[in-house]
């Protein structure tokens, strides 16, 4: 089913796919993602700041999307920033959720022992991301000297590795900044005991391939510097709209954590947004995937919690793409799919969950889309209203649901709808009323051979079938036949007599229709007579 | 019709509706789909007895999925079938009773949603200690579940009538015998389902796979709090009931909750499993007898103690514990009776009423118990029970009898049986017995006292010639609506495609109480005929003036109303419906039946199990049994049943078949059984075996009609009578056969076998091949 994903060119299936040429994409790393909202994303000046119960949801949201990092916030920042910190903290760990906490500091010795007392009261560990401008434009704003960063950045480090909290130094700016001076920082950095750098887009300056550049730079000084074992976090802006394709590219050139936010939220335009990036990871193989429901439920509570609404075209989570029929958009996959003359393979859902199946169903050939976990049962019930074929037990075990696959009977709450592409489905709705009766039915109804007749479908194709392969079957024969099908009223007794009859009608050897009603209903009306208009009516 | 050859009734005849229903033209309620629905699960106790003291729906709601949680809090008002007892919370409110207790309801946009989003429903409970037996209910007083929080008990009923103590002193014979029925459940192929929606308007329509929607739209009313002018219940065809849909449950409640508070259409199906935790199947019950009799076969006195195991809630069990001692007095009995029934609540699944409702159990002790006294008096057991037939129009506690065909029904199945030249010489391994019981045809009062009519049609009559039958009565798989058509065409010269039938909406048809007790043929049928003759007279008047004849003269013929002596001048039916309209206007008519006053005994209780007239049964079963491997199997069942008139012979055969299929079921396969947790110990139709199509007898139905002079046509009920005595049938013919008398149901291997081992020692050893 899969197509190889090595491929150096042409697209990568039957289905006719350019999404990736990338020769290299059979990524080995797992790229972590690291969500900055509760940080990053509450300096934009439209978001509100959540209540603390609204952030302890939002880490529950982000670890049901598979978020691996999170940012839970600048505890320097005020006493309620510490605060909540540290009880989000404290939730990660009581949670047990798989995730783990970061929290920003600027390089400053406090800013650190802020950190350490979130570590503290919440009781499990942090890793400081403590960050310093480090491009000349800053510099050259803030008036510092390039002695003085470096100084601060040493007595940062220091400070929290004298707490034991690991050190990330985030050089804010990176894009612009010069190799010489961050030569400087993460020397002093990796000095100090650093255990990662975070490289910065933090305008929105970069593109593509400067951030490859970048980090070709960054990894061969790393490698430089004996410090292979150093990983690199990305952190872009959205200025100038290329955040994610930025943050992919980074995730391609072998950054070990990428960082983004619910929706994008962030200072001016914001930061990556978490949802697309997630989305886009998964789809190239970097990480598992992450449902759109969960997406959608995640940006729902961080719209909520930020006071902050999804435009309407937002990808994946906004109302435009939410009420796009997913099914549409595979069913056009669907068709241009059939254009091509081979069907070798059918790439598996395009979008998430969804499966294109093609069946001859009662004679008509349908095309449909069904969720691989959709049974045929609720397929036919609830999808497309063929409401004959009943759900009695939904386990396999009264056969109510019973119709022909191939012709033979098999029990429909059972079967995968999916398992029946490219098959013949026949269901009760088949056989035939007036004025070709079905044998079978006229029978049923003659002998009362269904009483509540909701076990009478199931029983119907059972018989359909055995009629087909016996055309006079004895009693026994019929008593073993609907042995899976069970029946509440009858007693089975006028089951069995009116399959005998119907085999009898079609033998020719007993009358079709006997005391069907309308014998002695009156006759139509007459047609209207055109009538010559009468003398008076002429006048 | 005069002409009797041209009668529909008393001819077979197709169903009709069969057809329509299973291409899926006609809906059941699962099948009904309506724009931007929800589906909702119920959240169910896991606990036998708990308080619930906490619910927290944080985790649910935060899915975006899921659109609304209820709790008991939502329905703080309690519902019961019974006006005196009611003791239900659609949602539990307090505390829960039993493991699968209805605590709280999610809507969600699909069902898989709210199924998962059942799992996420924090609620946290104080487990309470709990009751799951009989012996546990009656000894663990501090359980509390009685209505004083004193004892288990939910009903007490003593009854004697005559002298028993003397009658047994004076007997020639006095056995003591203790039967122990299990308990069953009813397995309908359809769950329930339940569909609600809120319109704009605010008028709330509920659609339910129910037997009672007349009771159901009383309840709803009461428990939503809405006026019942503002609520519509539509009962579409039911797959399936047998007892286990007659009274309102948590979904139908909790799906029009919903639908209410979500402003979006609500459904609720049940699976499988919460149909057998939902329940309201056969209640086990432990008896004990003592019978005496003088020697030459007369019964004397019939002593009865009956504990009988409720489950969690009352539902009908303050009928049921009157059942249990009040349904026994026909069709054969001893002058004197006295009974003392307690029914106990324990933490299981409410029990209630199943085909046969209070009476099967009973039945079963009492038929092996007269078994045993023919026995000991060397008597046949038919003719000990021929010799004890009530012949008298009133029996030992009061019921009047006004048609009673039980001695045909012993020849009948005696003759059709061989039972003279077989029985005892069939070798061993093989076996004869017989059993006979009767039966009610519908109660004599509804369920809240009213003085209103039971059961109405109305007719309208449309100028094309149909006519249309607006039927307050349930269809629920036994024919209801082909009756109906059958009478009405059959008065007003119709053919069966000029008559439409629309069935239990409670905005289109007037009130009938439901299809429970077998009340339908009896009432339904004499309210069908009353509307139809009303038209009948005018047809007649019409036609008569046309032909210048008088009414009296006027018969009607299938298709044509005639005249004596102008046969040749006959008048279609269609153009007598237009010279009656012509005349006395739009045609309609109504026709209602109400049961006669002060059926029943004369003292309190004395009404209950008092119906307007008594179908009678017996059976004789053909068995071998395997003394190997303890296997039992039913070879043939005779049934004779006297249903009075069989007014749709193929659907009275299917009646008596289903019966006695469901009877042998219960005698041989089913035990719906609690265990020491409180859980079910197979929720499903694999672990709890109803027959499939290789394990049922061949049944011989036979027809007994006794014409009772009250009955439509003379007819009276035959849905529930054939199953009673065919439990006990069996259990004398496994006497027949291997002498071994089973005091126990189900008769499964392992019992039989035990049975014989105890019997017999010496088959241990053969069986075991030992030394």
């Amino acid at each position: 089913m899969t197509t190889s994903a090595n491929e150096d060119i042409g697209p990568t299936s039957a289905m006719g796919s350019w999404r990736s040429m990338n020769p290299k994409a059979s990524p080995t790393t797992h790229t972590l993602v690291v969500d900055e909202s509760l940080r990053d994303g509450l300096q934009s000046p439209s978001v509100r700041n959540p209540h603390l119960d609204e952030k302890r949801e939002l880490i529950h949201a982000m670890g049901a999307i598979g978020v691996d990092v999170v940012s839970i916030g600048l505890p320097a920042a005020s006493t309620r920033a510490v605060d909540d910190a540290a009880a989000l903290l404290k939730e990660i760990s009581d949670a047990r959720l798989p995730i783990r906490a970061t929290a920003a500091a600027r390089t400053t010795e406090a800013d650190v022992a802020a950190i350490a007392e979130v570590s503290q009261r919440g009781g499990a560990s942090v890793e400081v991301y403590a960050f310093i401008g480090s491009s000349p434009i800053r510099h050259y704003t803030e008036a510092w000297s390039d002695d003085f960063l470096v100084q601060r950045v040493a007595a940062a480090a220091k400070a929290a590795e004298r707490a034991g909290l690991p050190f990330c130094l985030v050089t804010e700016d990176t894009t612009r900044a010069s190799p010489s001076v961050l030569s400087r920082l993460w020397a002093v950095a990796l000095d100090s005991g650093a255990s990662r750098l975070c490289l910065c887009d933090t305008v929105g300056h970069a593109e593509p391939s400067g951030v490859e550049a970048l980090v070709g730079f960054a990894r061969n000084y790393l490698d430089a510097h004996g410090a292979q074992s150093v990983e690199l976090d990305w952190h872009g802006h959205e200025d100038r709209g290329l955040a994610l394709a930025n943050a992919l590219t980074a995730a391609n050139a072998g950054v070990e954590r990428i960082h983004g936010t619910a929706l994008g939220v962030g200072e001016r335009v914001g930061n990556v947004a978490m949802e697309p990036l997630l989305y886009n990871l998964g789809l190239a193989g970097r990480r598992p995937r992450t449902s759109l429901s969960a997406l959608r439920h995640y940006s729902d509570l961080a719209a909520r919690s930020f006071a902050f609404p999804i435009s309407t075209f937002a990808p994946l989570v906004g109302e435009r793409s939410r009420s796009l029929d997913e099914a549409r958009t595979a069913r056009c996959a669907l068709a241009q799919q059939q254009k091509t003359e081979a069907r070798a393979t059918v790439e598996p859902p395009l979008e998430e969950g969804w499966m294109p199946i093609r069946l001859r169903l009662n004679g008509d050939n349908i095309e449909h889309m069904t969720r691989p976990s959709r049974t045929l049962l609720e397929m036919l019930r609830y999808d497309l209203d063929l409401v004959g074929t009943r759900q009695g037990c939904d386990k396999g075990d009264c056969g109510a649901c019973t119709v022909l696959i191939d012709g033979e009977p098999h029990l429909s709450c059972i079967t995968l709808a999916a398992s029946c592409d490219e098959r013949s489905i026949t269901t009760v709705e088949s056989l035939k009323g007036p004025p070709d009766l079905d044998p079978l039915l006229d029978a049923f109804d003659r002998c009362a051979a269904g009483q509540c007749g909701f076990c009478t479908p199931g029983m119907l194709m059972t018989a359909t079938a055995l009629l087909r392969k016996h055309p006079r079957p004895s009693r026994d024969t019929i008593k073993r036949a609907l042995s899976g099908n069970l029946c509440r009223c009858t007693g089975y007794g006028a089951i069995f007599d009116a399959i005998d009859l119907a085999a009898k009608i079609r033998a020719g050897e007993e009358p079709p229709g006997v005391g069907l009603p309308g014998e002695h209903v009156p006759p139509p009306l007459a047609p209207q007579q055109e009538k010559a208009p009468t003398k008076e009516k002429a006048r | 019709m005069s002409d009797r050859d041209e009668r529909l009734v008393g001819k077979r005849g197709r169903r009709g509706d069969l057809t329509r229903k299973v291409r899926g033209e006609t809906r059941y309620t699962d099948d009904i789909k309506l724009p931007r629905m929800l589906h909702a699960k119920l959240v169910r106790c896991p606990h036998p007895h708990a308080r619930i003291t906490q619910v927290d729906a944080t985790r649910v709601l935060a899915d975006p999925n899921v659109v609304a949680v209820i709790t008991g809090r939502d329905l703080p008002r309690r519902f019961g079938i019974i006006p005196w007892t009611p003791d239900e919370y659609p949602l539990a409110l307090e505390t829960a009773r039993f493991v699968g207790d209805a605590v709280a309801a999610i809507a969600a946009l699909d069902e898989r949603s709210a199924d998962e989003a059942t799992r996420r429903l924090d609620i946290t409970y104080e487990v309470l200690p709990h009751a799951l037996s009989l012996d546990e209910a009656e000894r663990k007083v501090e359980v509390g579940l009685g209505a004083n929080r004193k004892d288990n008990v939910s009903k007490r009923v003593d009854l004697s009538f005559g002298d028993v103590d003397a009658a047994l002193a004076a007997s020639d014979v006095v056995l003591e015998g203790e039967y122990y029925f299990e308990g069953t459940a009813h397995a309908p192929i359809e769950t329930h389902c339940a569909i609600a929606q809120y319109a704009g308007d605010g008028l709330l329509t509920v659609w339910s796979s129910t037997q009672v929607p007349h009771y159901l739209h009383r309840e709803l009313s009461r428990v939503l709090a809405v006026s019942p002018a503002r609520i519509r219940v539509i009962q579409p065809p039911v797959g399936g009931a047998f007892g286990g849909k007659s009274e309102p449950f948590a979904l139908e409640f909790a799906a029009a909750k919903l639908a209410m508070v979500t402003g979006r259409p609500v459904k609720i199906l049940y699976t499988r499993e919460e149909e057998f935790y939902a329940h309201r199947g056969r209640h086990p019950m432990a008896m004990r007898y003592v019978v005496g009799a003088t020697k030459d076969g007369s019964l004397t006195a019939v002593d009865a103690k009956t504990r009988i195991d409720g489950g969690a809630y009352s539902s009908f069990g303050l009928v049921t514990t009157y059942y249990s001692g009040q349904l026994l007095t026909l069709p054969s009995f001893a002058p004197n009776y006295r009974f003392s029934s307690v029914r106990y609540f324990t933490n299981k699944p409410p029990c209630g009423p199943k085909r046969g409702h209070g009476s099967v159990q009973p039945r079963f002790a009492f038929e092996c118990m007269l078994d045993r006294i023919a026995e000991q008096i060397a008597m046949d057991p038919i003719e000990l029970r021929r010799k004890n037939a009530v012949g008298a129009d009133s029996t030992v506690n009061g019921f009047r009898v006004t048609s009673n065909g039980y001695l045909e029904c012993l020849a009948r199945v005696e003759e059709a049986s061989g039972w003279k030249e077989r029985r005892g010489k069939l070798g061993r391994g093989r076996g004869l017995g017989v059993a006979s019981s009767a039966y009610i045809s519908g109660t004599n009062y509804p369920i809240y006292p009213n003085e209103m009519p039971q059961s109405a049609v109305q007719l309208k009559v449309d100028r094309s010639g149909v006519v249309t039958v607006f039927n307050g009565a349930s269809e629920i798989g036994q024919g209801t609506d082909t009756l109906m058509a059958t009478l009405v065409a059959d008065e007003l010269g119709l053919d069966l495609g000029a008559v439409r039938v629309v069935s239990a909406d409670s905005d289109l048809c007037p009130v009938d109480l439901g299809a429970y007790s077998s009340r339908g043929t009896f009432m339904n049928g004499n309210a069908c005929i009353a509307a139809a003759r009303e038209i009948r007279q005018k047809l007649v008047q019409a036609v008569a003036a046309k032909l210048e004849v008088a009414p009296r003269d006027v018969f009607v013929s299938r298709g044509f109303l005639c005249a004596v002596g102008k046969e040749n001048e006959a008048v279609p039916v269609t153009e007598a419906i237009v010279l009656a309209e012509s005349r006395f206007g739009t045609l309609g008519a109504t026709g209602w039946y109400k049961s006669p006053p002060k059926l029943g005994g004369d003292y309190r209780g004395g009404t209950i199990g008092a119906s307007p007239a008594y179908s009678f049964t017996a059976h004789v079963a053909e068995v071998t049994v395997d003394e190997r491997t303890g296997v039992v199997e039913v070879v043939k069942v005779w049934c004779a049943h006297d249903c009075g008139k069989a007014l749709c012979p193929t659907l009275v055969d299917g009646q008596i078949e289903g019966s006695v299929y469901m009877g042998i079921a219960e005698a041989l396969l089913e035990e719906h059984v609690i265990d020491n947790r409180g859980l079910h110990r197979g929720p499903n139709l694999l672990d709890y075996r109803i027959p499939t199509s290789l394990d049922v007898p061949d049944i011989a139905s036979i027809l007994v009609e006794s014409h009772d002079p009250e009955g439509p046509h003379g007819a009276k009920e035959a849905g529930e009578g054939p199953l009673h005595s065919s439990i006990p049938a069996v259990a004398n013919a496994i006497y027949d056969a291997v002498g071994i008398r089973l005091d126990r149901l189900p008769f499964s291997p392992g019992r039989v076998l035990a049975a014989l081992r105890a019997e017999r020692p010496e088959a241990r050893r053969t069986a075991l091949g030992g030394t």
